[in-house]
């Protein structure tokens, strides 16, 4: 407590407000948020007789009741320190008046986060994650910068107050940067396939929006499956057209969230920061981390790049929002071998060499062949015959090349599929293009689930799963002796661990 | 396989060798959960199975007659629907007793194990270091045969949750005690 500055005890004894300023964000979120809750009921009754007057006065309304409670929210909105006891206290509402106090220590972690007003303004958003099965969290819409980075040096300070480090020491050793022309190969090399179904899912849900606004696209577009050129070439365009939709739309989208990419070591955490129009800081703690995964492809291993997302135990993982599990996941986009490395030994102090190698069973490699190629072949032979979509060359030259590609497909993914394990790690490695390693300590399991169904007792194949509080990792058509005795050895090691999980 | 089996001693004794010296554990010495006898459930939950089956069989023939007597092109399939129906119940009432006896729980001194299933089975594995907390749960048919579910959560997700259905109250309350103790003294 002594080395706290006594002005900053002082400021922060009595209540504060938010910046003035800051009632432009807190309006800013209100007033998108009710127009994002509500749009559909206007929109809809508005699209057969368009009225622009209307549409006006119905937004300055909205505008000006979005105003009067952010005036309400901001003359009631105060928080404060209590320094004798150690709790940060928040007072809000002004017909319900809530007091919320948040002891210090159970503060988790405390991101200050800035979107696009805020970036214009100068201005930050805190918030404090904290544990507790009863997740209140708390935030402070907007305050100025040193306000921001004062809270946060001063709580990060009281929080590890047991374990003596000194502030002013706390040394931005080694820093991670990740620049423009990386992040630029990074948006060209990945997530081929996730933006390929998220295209295809945005193009059939705006159809089935436009058909509930009575625009009618449906028909034009089976006449164009029905009518329109399929020639080699044509098909070549289409091809080329849709490669270029997804390669523009991951550049945009990794430049856009990666922006500035940043992370250091400050004391025991890593700090991480970045995005362009919305500025995310997320602190990560070592102890937290449950899952350390890295994605790398075929390009990526010529070009030494890969993905590493960090999963931390969230305090609320069965609520599954997607706002609590964003902000225990830790990604770094584009990171080389050696970052990889330096982030890895960061995290876990340690690397084992001696590694057991377990692989699947020949299965994984036929009854996925079955599955996704056989069975939809059979189907789509059924189809192409009753309703004679396709000659039959056209035919013959689509299966064969769908059968072809599964094939490849489907030995990539057996190939890929290798689970090893050392004396402190679990790594398991699968996929056919982006192949993913997820590594967890043993110790941090919490459950261990062996499934099997009933036709695989004979051959003697089981599936495990690995439970951790930060995700799970699951290899299957495994040997049942080889996985009874590896989970006979994980057991005893949780069971005499004293290292804790979190 | 043997040989592959063999090669994984070979690791473990390396290992152990290497990292565990001072305490004498070999590979022979980690307990195994393979070859351990699990105890089964009360009987009476077999009454509160059947009857949850019933229900639902109930339920999927007024399912039934309602689709076809409301969905117009149904009525054709009628025959088919109320076959299938019927093989349906006739599969699900004759792995009623497999299912039952397939419900297996077992304690041990530093973990819990329970598996189900019929077709597809499953075993979960709990040390009693990973539980975060643990609860007895009763519903109305429970009551009238006096029977609860022991619950058992983890940090891990509601997947691997443990629910433990047909011990009698007592068991239930007897087992929390002590796995509860259990908590408590690995928390020490």
């Amino acid at each position: 407590m002594s080395k706290l500055n006594k002005s900053i005890i002082q400021k922060f004894s009595v209540e504060q407000k938010q910046s003035k300023v800051g009632m432009v964000v807190i309006f800013f979120d209100k007033f998108i948020s009710i127009v994002k809750n509500y749009a559909i009921f206007l929109i809809i009754p508005m699209w057969k007789d368009f009225d622009l007057i209307l549409l006006i006065i119905l937004i300055l309304l909205i505008a000006l009741f979005t105003a009067a409670l952010t005036v309400i929210e901001f003359k009631y909105f105060t928080f404060q320190f209590d320094f004798n006891k150690n709790d940060f206290i928040v007072k809000k509402g002004f017909l319900k008046k809530t007091k919320l106090s948040v002891p210090l220590n159970k503060i988790q972690q405390i991101n200050l986060n800035q979107n696009f007003i805020h970036k214009f303004l100068n201005l930050y958003e805190i918030q404090m994650d904290t544990a507790g099965s009863d997740s209140k969290e708390v935030s402070i819409k907007a305050v100025k910068e040193d306000i921001a980075f004062e809270i946060k040096d001063f709580t990060d300070f009281l929080k590890e107050k047991n374990i003596d480090i000194d502030l002013e020491k706390s040394n931005e050793s080694k820093s991670l940067e990740i620049d423009f022309y990386t992040l630029i190969k990074t948006g060209l090399t990945s997530r081929y396939f996730q933006t390929l179904g998220f295209i295809i899912a945005l193009f059939f849900g705006a159809l089935e929006y436009l058909d509930a606004l009575g625009i009618n696209f449906i028909p034009s577009f089976s006449s164009f499956i029905k009518n329109g050129n399929f020639g080699f070439i044509a098909i070549l365009v289409y091809i080329i057209l849709i490669f270029l939709a997804v390669f523009a739309s991951n550049l945009i989208s990794t430049i856009i969230k990666f922006y500035k990419f940043s992370a250091s070591k400050t004391n025991n955490n890593l700090s991480v920061s970045y995005g362009l129009i919305s500025t995310k800081t997320i602190l990560m703690n070592p102890n937290k981390v449950q899952v350390f995964s890295f994605t790398q492809n075929w390009i990526q291993k010529k070009i030494d790049l890969c993905n590493i997302i960090i999963y931390q135990a969230s305090s609320n993982m069965n609520i599954s929002s997607d706002k609590s599990k964003e902000g225990s996941k830790v990604n770094i986009p584009g990171a080389n071998s050696s970052d990889k490395k330096t982030i890895f030994e960061f995290i876990y102090k340690s690397f084992d060499d001696n590694e057991f190698i377990i692989k699947p069973n020949i299965r994984k490699f036929s009854v996925n062949f079955f599955l996704i190629g056989v069975i939809p072949s059979i189907l789509f032979f059924g189809i192409n015959h009753f309703f004679e979509l396709l000659s039959s060359l056209n035919y013959i030259m689509i299966q064969t090349i769908y059968l072809a590609v599964i094939l490849f497909v489907s030995y990539r993914l057996y190939k890929n599929n290798i689970m090893s394990v050392s004396k402190n790690f679990i790594k398991v490695q699968s996929g056919f293009w982006d192949i993913t390693t997820k590594i967890i300590e043993i110790h941090k399991i919490q459950s261990i689930v062996i499934d099997q169904e009933i036709w695989y007792k004979k051959l003697n194949l089981a599936n495990l799963t690995l439970c951790t509080a930060g995700g799970m990792i699951r290899f299957s058509y495994m040997d049942y002796f080889i996985l009874r005795k590896i989970t006979d050895n994980f057991l005893f090691k949780v069971e005499v661990s004293n290292k804790s999980w979190m | 396989m043997k040989k592959q089996n063999g090669i994984y001693n070979e690791f473990i004794l390396k290992e152990v060798s290497k990292n565990f010296s001072n305490n004498k554990i070999l590979i022979e010495n980690i307990p195994s959960a393979e070859n351990i006898i699990m105890s089964g459930i009360e009987k009476k939950y077999l009454n509160i199975m059947i009857f949850n089956r019933f229900l639902w069989c109930i339920i999927s023939l007024i399912g039934c007659i309602i689709s076809i007597k409301y969905i117009g092109f149904v009525e054709q399939f009628s025959y088919i629907i109320y076959i299938s129906t019927l093989i349906l119940w006739a599969v699900i009432f004759s792995l009623t007793g497999i299912s039952f006896k397939r419900k297996k729980y077992v304690f041990r001194d530093h973990d819990l194990m329970y598996s189900s299933g019929v077709i597809f089975t499953s075993t979960v594995l709990i040390p009693y270091n990973r539980i975060q907390h643990l609860a007895i749960h009763q519903g109305f048919l429970s009551r009238v045969f006096d029977l609860a579910s022991l619950q058992f959560y983890t940090a891990g997700g509601s997947y691997t949750d443990i629910s433990i259905k047909g011990l009698t109250k007592m068991d239930a309350e007897m087992w929390k005690e002590f796995v509860s103790a259990k908590i408590e003294k690995i928390k020490k």
